[in-house]
């Protein structure tokens, strides 16, 4: 099914909630609510050169018996699935990725390399977590990170969207461990860059029913038939194709795109400080 | 033990019906002569008979009933790994296979029989395309590179053979296909630098009858090794020639240290089914660097070619282009892309395409379209011969390719990233190449196609359906959510007057038929 992309049936007055609205001019007026928190954390160090001589023996280990089948950085081919950004392995402790690593994965199709040897192993799994971006993170993020978290709750908006530990919005995904996987680079790009690629699913996408019922909401899946979509007040939508006369998406993401404007070099840094230290989640 | 003890009582108890009730008669063989016309209650061999057109005579299921298709029964079986085998049909009972494992189940209520257990070993497990038959026997190839021969009444096991050396890094994967009195068994293994060979095997004692090699013996200067024979053949038995896709030459991304057109890997064979001479060779991607097998279903088709009756073979190949071969002495007739394909400066003389060397993994990138996948792979096209209509599966897509001084000569050589890709069900007319009709299933092509009779097309969508499709146009008729996406070819056959079609995705196996 193509989707419609008729500017001229759009409609005029998009339904949002008053919910989403109030989200929405918290972001745009800015409101200053960053707390006084006085305390600040601690910075965490690691140094990078300690990091690089673990590695680099990993990385030959790894580039000639690993990346045959999981691609030179981790994420997957044919023959494997990727190692380096997939939350189920990523999430593994250090331990039970050891024991795949001794053991395989024989149903699978992976094979032991318990042969290795304890050392080798532990180099191979220093450069798997290098992949899987557990990096220099805080190494690099000296900024007070309780700010960060005053900004993340407050000014910057972003709890009205994501959840920390089960407190926060639904619509953009779950940040609780969000510094395990992602260094501070990325961190700050992904905040930075929300509206330069523009994803299908991360955009409002607006429906009207052959009977006339309007919804818009983020698409959590679809296929050729059907179409299962949350509107932005939680509640979902399960809709057959064939009862949809029109589908239009909106050109931006859901993420604002203007945090380079509305927040400071030091917010910015305190917030990517916060979200880089968000490296478990706690039930 | 206690399932063994439990498999014989079952068939003890089955076969004390047969005496009650003679029209359900347990597993009482196969004659091997009826592979080449099997009956409508039959599903005799992984392509359903020896042409590959997975093309069924069937008319019960028609485009104006298909939207009542319902489910007759499911088998799950309780496995992680995913169902990519056919099952064959005979006498009533289904086999079909995962890596390690076998089952007989009854095609009319999804009951097992028995379950055969391969012991745990180091073979690759990436996949398994099921079993062959011959008389009452069936046979298995195993992850580790052994054939298997196991009594079709109960699974157990005649006798074992080794046909590859997993040690050298061989492993086996598909079904065997039986002609007259061979079993003829092809290996899989691109991680080293082996020679791919196809074997023939006797079907009663398990010896070998013949092996053809598709490269120069290990240690050639100058050559090649590879041209791994994994997926199953096709038969003529009138020109008693036997067609196969050979494998992507080794090492696979580099392809310094094997100039020329590398000879017989990424080609179509023709070989005399009972000394494993070679009649002909076609070579589909000389000189490949980019892991495109040309072990795709070659179908075999007899009919008009720009108004002159001819014996054709065609083939979908994974690096892009569709071949129609003369099949009685390998000529082309046809060749031309049937998707995104810019690795070739043109076609050669001989219809073969000629690879673009900038086009080879280089330190610095190549933008290849097809991806490492290609734009088929193992799951089975259809020939529709109604509407003259070749259908596949396809995957448009883009990858970059690498290969580097560091990446050596050896195994992989190289690494590939896959950039972007979608699944289309593609329906091309054979004479001209032309595509008539294209249908959307998603971000990747998965399932298998099967084409009946009475203009439907059977296959499944990447998020997980199972469709039934128009063959003049390609519009959904039907469709079932499976849960998983199939990776499996489908098949169809009658009993009691009744069609089934047999879908697998994920561990499960789908039956489907129309409500009473």
């Amino acid at each position: 099914m193509k989707r419609a992309h008729s500017p001229g049936r759009r409609w005029s007055a998009p339904s949002l909630p008053a919910r989403h609205y109030a989200a929405w001019s918290v972001l745009v007026l800015g409101c200053a609510l960053v707390a006084g928190h006085a305390q600040s954390t601690a910075p965490k160090k690691v140094s990078a050169s300690q990091a690089s001589a673990n590695s680099s023996a990993g990385k030959q280990t790894f580039e000639s018996i690993c990346a045959p089948c999981h691609g030179l950085n981790g994420r997957g081919g044919e023959r494997a699935p990727d190692i380096a950004m997939k939350r189920s392995i990523v999430r593994m402790p250090d331990a039970q990725l050891l024991k795949v690593l001794q053991e395989g994965k024989p149903q699978a199709g992976m094979p032991a390399f318990g042969a290795l040897g304890p050392e080798k192993l532990a180099e191979l799994l220093r450069y798997l977590r290098l992949l899987q971006g557990k990096r220099d993170s805080a190494a690099i993020v000296t900024a007070d990170a309780e700010h960060g978290k005053a900004l993340y709750a407050g000014k910057a908006g972003c709890g009205e969207c994501h959840m920390v530990n089960g407190r926060g919005g639904f619509l953009g995904p779950d940040l609780s461990d969000y510094g395990a996987n992602h260094s501070a680079g990325d961190i700050r790009h992904s905040i930075l860059s929300a509206d330069s690629r523009p994803a299908l699913h991360k955009t409002l996408a607006r429906i009207t029913t052959k009977e006339g019922q309007q919804v818009s909401g983020l698409v959590r899946n679809e296929d050729n038939f059907s179409l299962q979509l949350q509107s932005l007040d939680g509640a979902f939508h399960l809709l057959e194709k064939n009862d949809v006369a029109e589908l239009t998406w909106d050109p931006l993401p859901i993420m604002p795109g203007d945090y380079g404007a509305k927040l400071s070099q030091e917010e910015l840094n305190q917030l990517v400080a916060y979200l880089a230290s968000l490296t478990e989640a706690k039930p | 033990m206690t399932d063994r003890l439990t498999a014989r009582l079952l068939c003890l108890f089955v076969a004390s019906l047969v005496l009650l009730a003679p029209a359900r008669l347990c597993s009482q063989g196969l004659n091997p002569a009826t592979i080449a016309q099997p009956p409508a209650d039959s599903w005799p061999s992984y392509h359903g008979d020896y042409s590959g057109r997975r093309h069924s005579r069937l008319t019960q299921i028609t485009p104006q009933n298909v939207g009542s298709l319902t489910l007759a029964w499911a088998f799950q079986t309780r496995q992680s790994a995913e169902l990519k085998s056919s099952p064959l049909l005979v006498n009533g009972i289904l086999y079909f296979t995962v890596p390690d494992h076998v089952w007989a189940v009854d095609a009319r209520s999804g009951a097992q029989i028995w379950h055969y257990t391969y012991p745990p070993n180091k073979g690759l497990h990436i996949g398994h395309r099921g079993v062959a038959m011959y008389k009452e026997w069936l046979y298995f190839l195993s992850p580790d590179g052994h054939l298997v021969s196991l009594d079709a009444k109960d699974g157990s096991v005649r006798w074992d053979v080794v046909v590859a050396d997993v040690n050298q890094g061989y492993w086996t994967t598909m079904s065997p296909l039986v002609v007259r009195d061979h079993v003829i068994i092809g290996v899989s293994g691109d991680f080293d630098n082996l020679v791919g060979y196809l074997r023939s095997l006797d079907p009663v004692t398990g010896k070998t009858q013949w092996q053809w090699n598709a490269t120069p013996p290990l240690g050639t200067p100058n050559s090649t090794t590879g041209g791994m024979t994994w997926m199953t053949g096709t038969y003529d038995p009138d020109l008693k020639l036997l067609y196969w896709g050979t494998g992507n030459p080794t090492p696979v991304l580099n392809g310094k240290t094997r100039p020329g057109d590398n000879p017989y890997t990424c080609s179509i064979v023709a070989l005399n089914p009972d000394t494993g001479k070679l009649a002909w060779g076609f070579s589909a991607s000389p000189h490949d660097t980019h892991d495109w097998d040309a072990v795709e279903t070659p179908v075999l088709v007899d009919a008009d070619f720009h108004g002159e009756p001819r014996k054709m073979l065609m083939q979908a190949s994974r690096n892009g282009y569709f071949f129609v071969l003369d099949r009685t002495n390998g000529k082309s007739l046809l060749t031309v892309p049937y998707g995104p394909v810019n690795w070739s400066l043109g076609i050669d003389k001989d219809g073969r395409p000629i690879p673009n060397p900038d086009k080879e993994p280089a330190p610095d990138g190549r933008l290849i379209a097809p991806d490492e996948a290609g734009l088929t792979n193992y799951r089975a096209p259809s020939f529709d011969p109604r509407t003259g209509l070749f259908i596949v599966s396809a995957h448009p897509s883009w990858s970059i390719y690498f290969a580097k001084p560091a990446d050596g000569a050896y195994g992989w050589a190289g690494a590939d990233y896959d950039v972007w890709g979608k699944g289309v069900i593609e329906a091309i007319d054979y004479q001209t190449g032309k595509i008539r009709w294209t249908h959307e299933i998603g971000d990747d092509a998965q399932g298998g196609v099967l084409t009946t009779d009475s203009g439907l097309v059977f296959t499944g969508d990447e998020p997980g359906n199972i469709l039934a499709l128009d063959t003049n146009n390609g519009k959904t008729l039907w469709h079932a959510g499976s849960g998983a996406t199939m990776k499996s070819s489908p098949i169809t056959y009658e009993l009691d007057g009744r069609q089934y079609v047999v879908t697998g995705s994920g561990g499960v196996l789908f039956a489907w038929r129309l409500p009473e």
